[in-house]
This record gives structure tokens, sequence and C-alpha cells, in this order.
């Protein structure tokens, strides 16, 4: 089965739970009449977002402590149970475009986030063994094993690319949202 | 370009976005339709760091007109007989954000204090009327009653009420305290019939009262205040 069937069944799980999941707490707060906790879980997303991004520092090795592997998998679910909750900040709400394309880009950097996660990881292994599944059956020439592979070489091809989107958009995202947060602090009473 | 870079130069242009249309950038909800020309003019009812600011909504809104004339200077028409009673002025604190909102989705923004009674001064708060007049039942027994909703109801909402028929009848398992069991008409809570139960018929009752020569067979409430036959208090004989 290509990886692109293979492993996209995992990849819509998370991905689909995650958006799902925002609007039934949403749903159950607005139902219950606790609407305005969505306003805390907005700080309490914006934390996690930013207490993931130590493994960006580690990666970066502005900071020395922790291991990258282990930051790496904080920074997975930090981000996505952050995401989740600022989801449920922003609501159906459509008044202010500004939060609204942050909200979207948020969206687009976790399917990013997702690609790298499961999708880079995955099909990188199973082109590997599947290389060597063809080697192992018989003398393959070269050129016949990249034409048998072509489909999931071009896929793995396509996906390294990943980490070109998901960092631009991850900054538009802090940009986005620093003006949203800024906007936020000066109007609202505090 | 790099991710830093990218940052900046969105943030740039976020920050130019605010500026220029404020109104498609930030807004959280159209405001509502007497506000519709400051759209453009957050700081017409914001302050920084500060909020809507009473005092700018004041600048328009005279406290001692609210209820009473428009901003615009027009008369408000009068409710029924009486004004709506001008309880703005009486307000101890004078935070107009802490009821209102300028803004169509302020309610699923604003975590503050809503309206509350005790805001009121104690003048005011007595006199339901003044504010729920149009709200008074017509039937009988709110009528009958005097200005004084919170004998019965309390300020969260009209139910559940407190009203204590007890003194007339006592409610039991067989004489539930469904009103229309037995007040039959609903504008008169004064009129009642205990007639119409399998228990309860005219020729029954007037052979069971007939032996203390008891003739008034309708007001059967008078001797009898539960359900209890024998807990009459013998106030029927004539």
């Amino acid at each position: 089965m290509p990886i692109l069937l293979r492993k996209i069944v995992p990849f819509a799980f998370w991905y689909l739970l995650l958006i799902g999941l925002a609007i039934v707490l949403d749903l159950l707060l607005h139902r219950s009449g606790l609407f305005w906790i969505g306003r805390y879980l907005g700080i309490c997303g914006t934390i996690l977002l930013l207490l993931s991004f130590v493994y960006s520092l580690r990666k970066r090795k502005i900071i020395n402590f922790g291991s990258p592997k282990e930051l790496l998998n904080v920074h997975e679910y930090l981000s996505w149970a952050g995401v989740l909750m600022i989801l449920v900040h922003a609501g159906w709400h459509f008044s202010a475009v500004l939060p609204w394309l942050a909200v979207l880009l948020m969206v687009v950097v976790v399917a990013s986030g997702f690609t790298g996660k499961f999708l880079l990881r995955e099909a990188r292994e199973h082109l590997k063994v599947r290389r060597q599944e063809l080697q192992d059956a018989g003398e393959v020439s070269q050129s016949d094993l990249d034409k048998r592979l072509f489909l999931d070489s071009l896929t793995v091809d396509l996906m390294e690319n990943w980490r070109h989107v998901h960092l631009p958009l991850t900054a538009i995202f802090a940009a986005l949202a620093m003006v949203h947060i800024v906007s936020i602090l000066v109007l609202w009473k505090w | 370009m790099t991710p830093t870079r990218t940052l900046l130069a969105f943030l740039i242009l976020a920050a130019a976005f605010v500026f220029a249309f404020p109104e498609t950038a930030i807004n959280p909800g159209n405001l509502s339709k007497g506000h519709t020309q400051l759209a453009q003019k957050c700081w017409s009812c914001h302050k920084p760091f500060r909020g809507a600011n009473s005092n700018k909504c004041a600048a328009c809104h005279k406290i001692g007109d609210i209820g009473r004339v428009t901003t615009a200077g027009n008369s408000l028409p009068v409710l029924g007989s009486k004004r709506k009673v001008l309880f703005h002025v009486g307000l101890a604190n004078k935070d107009c954000a802490a009821c209102h909102t300028a803004h169509r989705s302020g309610r699923y923004i604003s975590t503050g204090p809503r309206f509350e009674h005790d805001l009121l001064l104690v003048s005011i708060k007595s006199d339901c009327v003044s504010c729920h007049l149009t709200q008074k039942p017509h039937d009988s027994l709110h009528q009958s009653a005097d200005r004084q909703c919170g004998t019965c109801h309390g300020t969260r909402g009209w139910r559940p009420a407190t009203f204590d028929h007890t003194a007339y009848f006592r409610f039991d398992s067989n004489h539930p305290s469904r009103c229309d069991t037995c007040h039959m008409d609903s504008t008169s809570y004064a009129s009642y019939t205990c007639y119409g139960c399998h228990a309860h018929t005219p020729t029954g009752m007037a052979a069971a009262h007939v032996e203390e020569s008891i003739r008034n067979l309708e007001q059967c409430a008078k001797c009898h205040r539960t359900g209890n036959a024998e807990e009459s208090e013998g106030r029927g004989r004539h």
C-alpha cells in the first residue's frame, strides 16, 4: 500500500480529533453557560505553546539542558494541547480578521507539524524497508528499483520540504498572535 | 528569509493593518445600532489599558437622562401610566461595562459582573413594579399583591416562587401543587373547586355533611386546610 494511504490515516485521526474535540468543548462550554472559560483557555494555550518552544531553543543550542528527542516529544504534546485550548478560545466567532487569520495559520502549522511527526518519519522508514525488501527479493536493477519506488520516493521528497513550511508559518502565526494579544492588553479592562 | 525576519516583517504588517483598519482587524463584534459611527474610533470609548471607560460613556449618555431622553435629546415614551424608574442615577458604582457592552459578541468576551439588584438604592430595589410593571401577571392573585414582589419571588428569576399556600390549604400527595387542579379560572385564584376528583362529588359531600348541618359545600378550604377530612376546623355551618 502506498505511503500516502498507509500513513494518512493516523495523521487524519489526530488532526480531526483536535478539531472535533475543540468543537465539542466549545459547544459544551456554551451550552452550560461557561463560555467565559474560553477567554482563560486562550491564556493557558498560549503558555503551553510558549513552553513547547523550549525544544526550538534546545535545537538551536540557545539552551543546553534536556535531550532534544524528549523535548521534541514535549513540543508535540504541549503544542497539541495548547492548540486545542486556543481553538476553543477562538470559538465560532468571525468578527475580527486578525485573530482568525492567526487561528487559520495555527491550524496549518499544526498540519505541517503532523507532517513531520507522522508522515515524514514513518515514510522515510517505510521507503528504506521497501527498498531493502525489493533488493532481498532478487536481483533488481537500480533503474527498476527507482521505477517501482517512484511514487513513494516522490512523496518523501515532497514531505522533506515540510520544515520550509512549518517554520515560516509558525513565525507568521506568532506575529499575528502577538498583535492580537497586545491589542487585547491595550483595549481590554483587566 | 529567516523565521525571525519573517516574524518581524509580519509583526509590522499586522500592526499596520490594525492601525489602518481597526474595525476589520480586531473588532470583537459589530457595534450596537447607536454606536456604529464609532466603528473606526476605538478611543472614543476605550482608554489604553483601562478598557471601555464609563466617563467616556457618560460624555454622550448623561446619567440623569438615561431612560428619560435619548442622546439626541428626544424624549423617550412613558411606560404605561408611570415612567420607568431612572435607577441609573442611584447606582452606587457607575461602571457601565459591568452591565452593558456595545459589541455584539460582548456576552462571550465579558466575564465581569452583570446587573445585580444589589446595585440599586434600597428605595428603588424595594419598588419592584417601578421597573417590572409590564411583567406583572393579570390574574387576581398578582393584581391583589402589593409592589413587594420579593415576598414570593427572588431577584434571579420569577421562578421558583415561594408563595405560602399552606395558609389556605396544605398540599399533599393526593392534592398536588398544580394550580389548575383546583383553580379553574386562572384570572382569579380566590375561586376554586374541590369537585371533579373521584372522591369529591356534591352529592357525596352533602350526604357527609348533613349531620353537622353544614350547607356551604363550595368553600371546602374554609374548614379543611389539609387533605385530611379529620382536620376540619368547623367554620362552615352556615
